[in-house]
């Protein structure tokens, strides 16, 4: 009989399998999205299961709730049928084929250990794996993570400078203090009327 | 067969617990709604629902019957599987985030080590319901409310993630049952007063994820019919509303662990309202009503805000208060100003 534990891998396994096949058979690419959504949960749960629990709820966070909401959101905005062209699918087999055939090279020429975690070095940490994590990323290798970020910054503020064209002549958005100021007397006026009776 | 039992009797537990934790919720819920027909009312002037049973008492359970014997009209054209799995993308969630929830010291279902992570990651799944629901309906009001609904989520969780960092430096954990007894030794000693602008940032940001007034453009009747979700009927419909109120109290729940001092009585300290005298539980309860009434009250109170306003509010205003604030918890850890 099979562990609890066995029967959840097992399943995520083949989740992830399954949804990641999804992402690029499937035609429409709303679905396609989807399929790479769970194929993100699966492998989550799997981190999760290997004990990184901070890595996956961070995979589900940031890539999941964050950047896979916003890839959603173009993709259904975008004319559906512009994505499936023909001339797309013409060179995808080819690519395909040839990228897998150089990722099989890869794994045979550095003979893939069978199990990567034997072949891992013996952590130098001791605590939680996110206390592991921290010290990592903002001790070990500080220079390399702020540099990163430095460059997603520059990313972020360049792409607001390609977009952004200035106020435009004739808008009629009425600035925010200007909104603020208004008092009642702006917009009410109360007339009086003589008295009928 | 006594072996198999034996061996499954872990699994037999915790669905028990889940039943434990899902049936008050979804009775909460149905009498959520109630309330809020009731205060609404009230604050309106109106008596609000009074003709099923003795004061409308019953008035939730003839609601949900009739929405169950409902037909479930499905439009044509629409997304068909998306359409029918959206409800249940939008619920999932908010009954997940339970999971973690302490509501003493010792009922809690999972108590995971980054129980925060783990409610913020569930929160941010919520907004794919939504935004299926819209797509999936073949419909431009459905869609203009999935559209307005996925910008603003995601513009206040960032709010909400970083109002929850001062928590996370202040209490030095992710675990909420940690978190709640560092704020053990009465009213004074809970996060509240130390992060009094994080936990408005909170509870505002908390609002506009769930999608409530007067941050609801999502559904805004008057512009956009009902939304995202205005061509469901049924079934369907009902189980985006148990999600937003599932949603609305589990929020609730956080502000009270993480803000108020979780079951913890306030009168820790005095002999005579010493903490046994009264269950945590019913703290816990009495906290969450508490923050449940005030989204009744805004709804009652505040007019819906404008698009532009709502994005700005949350990333001109409520994103550099809460960075800010940081900081400045940063320098009183550092200067020993709170204890952690």
């Amino acid at each position: 009989m099979l562990e609890l534990r066995e029967i959840i891998f097992w399943i995520f396994s083949f989740g992830l399998i399954c949804s990641a096949l999804l992402v690029v058979t499937t035609r429409r690419p709303v679905w396609s999205v989807l399929a790479l959504v769970s194929a993100f949960v699966c492998a989550a749960a799997l981190w999760v299961m290997q004990g990184a629990e901070f890595l996956g709820l961070a995979l589900i966070f940031i890539y999941v709730g964050a950047v896979m909401t916003l890839f959603l959101f173009v993709v259904m905005m975008l004319n559906q049928e512009s994505l499936t062209a023909e001339r797309l699918r013409r060179y995808a087999l080819p690519f395909a084929l040839g990228l897998a055939g150089f990722l099989l090279f890869l794994l045979w020429h550095h003979a893939w250990p069978v199990s990567v975690a034997a072949s891992l070095p013996e952590s130098r940490f001791t605590g939680t794996n996110t206390q592991a994590l921290g010290r990592m990323l903002y001790g070990s290798y500080v220079f390399e993570f702020e540099l990163a970020a430095f460059i997603l910054l520059v990313g972020m503020i360049s792409a607001i400078g390609l977009t952004f064209r200035g106020k435009r002549a004739g808008n009629k958005a009425v600035p925010v203090e200007a909104q603020l100021n208004v008092s009642s007397k702006d917009r009410l006026s109360v007339a009086t009327f003589k008295d009928a009776s | 067969m006594n072996a198999l039992l034996l061996e499954l009797w872990p699994l037999i537990w915790i669905v028990f617990k889940v039943i434990c934790i899902v049936a008050p919720l979804l009775l909460v819920v149905a009498y959520l709604t109630l309330a809020e027909r009731k205060v609404i009312g009230y604050i309106q002037r109106r008596l609000g629902p009074n003709r099923v049973g003795i004061l409308g008492i019953l008035q939730p359970i003839a609601d949900g019957l009739k929405l169950l014997f409902k037909e479930w009209v499905i439009p044509t054209k629409s997304s068909k599987f998306l359409f029918i799995i959206a409800p249940i993308l939008s619920l999932v969630p908010a009954l997940l985030m339970w999971a973690v929830v302490p509501f003493t010291q010792e009922w809690v279902l999972a108590n995971i080590d980054a129980g925060v992570l783990f409610i913020l990651s569930m929160a941010s799944l919520g907004v794919y319901g939504i935004l299926l629901a819209g797509w999936a309906s073949n419909s431009k009001y459905a869609f203009f409310g999935a559209m307005r609904a996925c910008a603003q989520m995601i513009s206040y969780e960032i709010a909400m993630g970083f109002a929850l960092i001062g928590v996370l430096m202040v209490s030095g954990s992710m675990n909420l049952k940690t978190i709640v007894m560092h704020q053990a030794g009465g009213v004074s000693h809970w996060f509240v007063w130390p992060l009094f602008p994080m936990f408005m940032v909170y509870w505002i940001s908390a609002i506009a994820e769930t999608n409530r007034a007067p941050f609801d453009v999502a559904e805004g009747e008057s512009e956009i019919v009902a939304g995202f979700h205005v061509e469901y009927s049924g079934m369907g419909f009902a189980l985006f509303f148990l999600a937003e109120y599932a949603n609305m109290i589990i929020v609730s729940a956080l502000a009270v662990l993480m803000f108020f001092g979780g079951w913890l009585s306030p009168f820790e300290g005095f002999k005579l309202f010493s903490g046994a005298a009264v269950p945590g539980i019913i703290w816990f309860v009495l906290k969450v009503f508490l923050f449940l009434f005030s989204y009744l009250w805004f709804r009652a109170t505040l007019p819906r805000y404008r698009y532009d306003q709502i994005m700005r509010l949350g990333w001109k205003i409520l994103i550099p208060i809460a960075i800010g604030w940081i900081v400045i918890i940063g320098a009183m850890i550092q200067f020993n100003w709170i204890e952690v």
